[in-house]
């Protein structure tokens, strides 16, 4: 062969063997880069579910695996693709290293790495293998096989824990859903959300049970219709009117609508439409939420009539004041008069008669100021059970015989803060407001009785949980007209004939309670009667309590009681006082009439009783009476005198109508005396006595012989 | 009657005539022989400046249009921190005792009073005056 041709034929073989190789590497590059996009691909999609993956070509040769993979076995791709692929690992190091961190090896996992052996290397393409495998961080993944197209075989690696974790993750949400579409449903407030749509219209997507059994919807009936329809439906014009210019404004609104249910008349509502935008900031949804809010109408009511009669309390009290004013002159000239007309009993007879009119003027003062809150109130603690109790002989003559009287109380003491006295007024006028609305007869029920905290009105519910009894006077009278309640505690405001009432009765019980802390609520019924509830905070305060009695002297304390003591000498008037606080009383100390006075003028409370000797300098022990018992009216009066009888001292003339102990004191005497005058239990036998010789002592007994006693 | 409230010189400020002239026909009675009036806290302001140191005793009604008492009784703290002052009170609820009590008066007496009651309050002026 001639070597020239041989050279080009060698040039031509070699050209083509290039050009071949160049196509062939040509052809496996674009394979490649098919194979990368794949990859790629595939790469993304399994980004969102987490899974690995590897490929096989049908050679069995390891052809890709994405980063999940890598991240699944590490210690199995530890070097990059391309020396992978140029190492040649195949799918017996695959499935080996599936058998090394299996599990619970699978039957099928045996048999088809079985049978790629027996193929040696060449997949058979119908593999059905999967299996669980721990990986190195400690998870578990499946492993499934996934026959490709093209002969290869790929497999797919699943995070079993992710998987479990997303599964849980769906099964909260739809819990959470369930739970949240429980709560609406279960709410008590009305729920509607709407869908506006191209027409202008909100159609209803939703509404919960509260909403269609407040309006008395069927769901399905309402289920997209227009919301205005809705509301022609079941509202007025007005409603109509104000849901219009809200959903016009498309910025969402409340309206308070006053709609009567079955269930209850009189119920207020408040239907708050929010609206909710989508991206474009489009009008998408309106979420409305209609709750009930009868009680805060009612609130509402009852503080705007509170505020009504402050103001009424305020006017009363400005009357008052200018009344009392005028009274007080006229009141002053007639003391005056009385004093400058001693000698003269006609004139004083017309001057009592201008005095008990200006008495009964104060009187009315004084209710009209018990009303505005103006007046002190008296600050005894009583038993209000054994009071009510007590009142029952005072009540029956106010009734006539067509009406059953009945009054209960329990028996455990309930402590109030409050005078006996204006109990009595209270009652007193309860009683003949519903004897009078019972003329045909009837029943009437006066009861006190405990009220937790549970049945207490809202207004009383604190969180300091101070607790109430309850004063109950109710009737099965005529009950009163709905405008009519609202003005009965108004002052002067009345339903009777003019000679019957003055209007003031019920805004003094009204004034009263509320200056006890307490609160009135009026129960009634057109036809049926009227319940008056009177709630008065209990107190921890111990009551004034007399104990004991004239024959055990021993046993016999004044817990709570006043008094006050005046005595000059030193001595005698600690002894008297520590005796009288071994017996509870709060003894007030004066050294003198005027420090008796002071004391007087500086104790806010009420002074029971004053213990007082007779002969003191400056001011004697009857002139301090004189003007102590024109301050304190209700003030008991008892003299301790040197001089063993009335009359025998040369300074002082002791009024014969008083109560008179002669020193020296004895002790269990002078008890017996203020136990006397204390209970009104036999004053009239103390009167004018010698301590010495008591009645009760001397009668049908011997003479009780002189004792040993203290002496100033 | 004693002459125990001899030395008293007292000015009386009350807004109504009637009321001054009872006060003043009381006092009368109860043996004071000096007494001046002012219908309204300014004037009794004026009477004191002018005055000062001449009276040893104000009696003053709370309520005034104007000038009240309680506001009479702060501006004199000012000027005497230590005259006596007999506020007359037609209210007598708590807070308004109270109120008074804490406003520094030396005594005080409701409406309607007696003049018994308004002897006991002089003297227990005169036993603070004397302390």
């Amino acid at each position: 062969m001639d070597p020239q041709f041989s050279l080009l034929m060698f040039y031509i073989y070699g050209f083509l063997a290039v050009l071949l190789a160049v196509s062939f590497a040509g052809v496996v590059y674009f394979q490649l880069q098919k194979a990368n996009r794949y990859i790629c691909a595939l790469e993304q999609a399994s980004a969102v579910t987490g899974c690995g993956l590897v490929f096989f070509d049908k050679h069995s040769q390891f052809l890709d695996a994405n980063t999940h993979a890598h991240a699944f076995m590490p210690d199995l791709f530890v070097q990059d693709h391309s020396s992978l692929r140029r190492k040649g690992i195949n799918i017996k190091s695959f499935f080996n290293y599936c058998y090394d961190h299996a599990v619970d090896v699978d039957d099928n996992f045996v048999e088809t790495l079985g049978r790629s052996y027996e193929v040696s290397g060449e997949v058979s393409g119908d593999y059905n293998f999967w299996e669980v495998i721990r990986t190195h961080n400690g998870r578990l993944c499946v492993v499934e096989a996934q026959p490709l197209n093209d002969g290869g075989i790929g497999f797919i690696i699943l995070d079993v824990d992710n998987v479990k974790e997303r599964e849980e993750h769906v099964l909260r949400l739809n819990q959470a859903n369930r739970e949240l579409f429980e709560a609406i449903e279960a709410t008590t407030s009305g729920m509607i959300i709407t869908k506006a749509d191209e027409n202008g219209q909100h159609l209803v997507t939703f509404v919960n049970r509260a909403f269609c059994e407040l309006f008395a919807f069927e769901k399905e009936d309402i289920h997209l219709k227009d919301l205005l329809e809705l509301c022609r439906m079941r509202g007025g014009e007005y409603l109509l009117k104000r849901l219009q210019s809200i959903l016009k404004q498309e910025k969402g609104g409340n309206i308070e609508l006053r709609y009567d249910n079955n269930d209850k008349a009189n119920s207020w509502y408040d239907l708050k439409l929010t609206p909710v935008y989508d991206e474009d900031g489009q009008l998408e949804l309106y979420v409305g939420i209609v709750s009930d809010i009868s009680e805060l109408k009612a609130r509402e009511k009852e503080v705007s009539n509170g505020q009504r009669l402050d103001a009424l309390g305020q006017l009363a009290a400005g009357v008052a004041h200018d009344f009392n004013n005028v009274l007080s002159i006229i009141d002053g000239y007639t003391r005056l008069t009385m004093v400058a007309n001693e000698g003269n009993p006609k004139a004083i007879g017309y001057l009592e008669k201008i005095k008990t009119a200006t008495d009964r003027g104060a009187n009315l003062i004084k209710r009209m100021l018990t009303f505005s809150r103006h007046k002190i109130v008296d600050e005894d603690v009583i038993d209000l059970g054994e009071t009510i109790r007590d009142q029952e002989q005072l009540l029956q003559p106010l009734l006539n015989a067509s009406i059953k009287f009945n009054i209960l109380s329990d028996s455990e003491p309930m402590y109030i803060e409050c005078g006996q006295d204006t109990i009595t007024q209270i009652l007193m006028n309860l009683v003949v407001n519903a004897r009078d609305a019972m003329p045909h007869g009837g029943a009437l029920f006066v009861e006190v009785r405990y009220c937790d905290q549970k049945s207490l009105p809202k207004e009383l519910q604190s969180e300091d949980e101070q607790t109430y009894c309850v004063l109950s006077v109710a009737d099965t009278g005529t009950g009163i007209e709905a405008d009519v309640v609202e003005r009965i505690f108004d002052p002067f405001f009345t339903t009777k004939d003019k000679d019957k009432g003055t209007g003031l009765g019920l805004s003094m019980i009204y004034g009263l309670v509320k200056q006890n802390g307490g609160l009135i609520k009026v129960d009634t019924k057109l036809g049926r009667g009227t319940a008056m509830n009177l709630y008065f905070p209990l107190t921890d305060k111990a009551p004034k309590a007399i104990t004991g009695s004239f024959e055990d002297v021993d046993e016999i304390s004044f817990d709570g009681f006043t008094v006050l003591l005046s005595e000059d000498e030193p001595d005698l008037r600690e002894l008297v006082g520590n005796m009288l606080e071994e017996r509870g009383m709060n003894v007030l100390r004066a050294c003198d009439g005027h420090e008796a006075l002071y004391l007087e003028d500086d104790y806010e409370g009420k002074i029971d009783l004053l213990l007082t000797d007779v002969v003191m300098p400056e001011l004697n022990g009857v002139e301090l009476a004189d003007l102590l018992c024109e301050l304190q009216p209700e003030m008991k009066v008892i003299f301790m005198s040197g001089y063993p009888a009335r009359g025998q001292s040369a300074h002082v003339d002791i009024p014969l109508d008083s109560t008179f102990i002669a020193k020296p004191i004895v002790h269990e005497d002078l008890i017996r005396i203020i136990y006397g005058i204390l209970t009104n239990a036999d004053s009239g036998t103390l009167e004018g006595q010698d301590i010495r010789t008591p009645r009760w002592k001397s009668e049908g007994h011997e003479e009780t012989p002189p004792r040993e006693g203290y002496a100033s | 009657m004693s002459d125990q409230f001899a030395d008293l010189k007292i000015l009386i400020v009350e807004d109504q005539g009637e009321a001054r002239a009872m006060m003043r026909n009381m006092l009368t009675e109860l043996g004071v022989t000096q007494v001046f009036e002012a219908p309204d806290g300014r004037e009794a302001m004026n009477f004191i400046d002018s005055a000062f140191d001449f009276i040893n005793l104000i009696i003053c009604d709370w309520n005034m249009p104007g000038m009240s008492g309680v506001e009479l009784l702060r501006q004199l703290r000012t000027v005497d921190p230590s005259l006596p002052f007999l506020m007359v009170t037609g209210r007598s609820d708590m807070e308004s005792v109270v109120e008074a009590k804490s406003s520094g008066v030396t005594a005080y007496i409701r409406k309607p009073f007696s003049p018994k009651q308004l002897e006991a309050k002089l003297r227990i002026i005169l036993y603070k005056m004397a302390a």
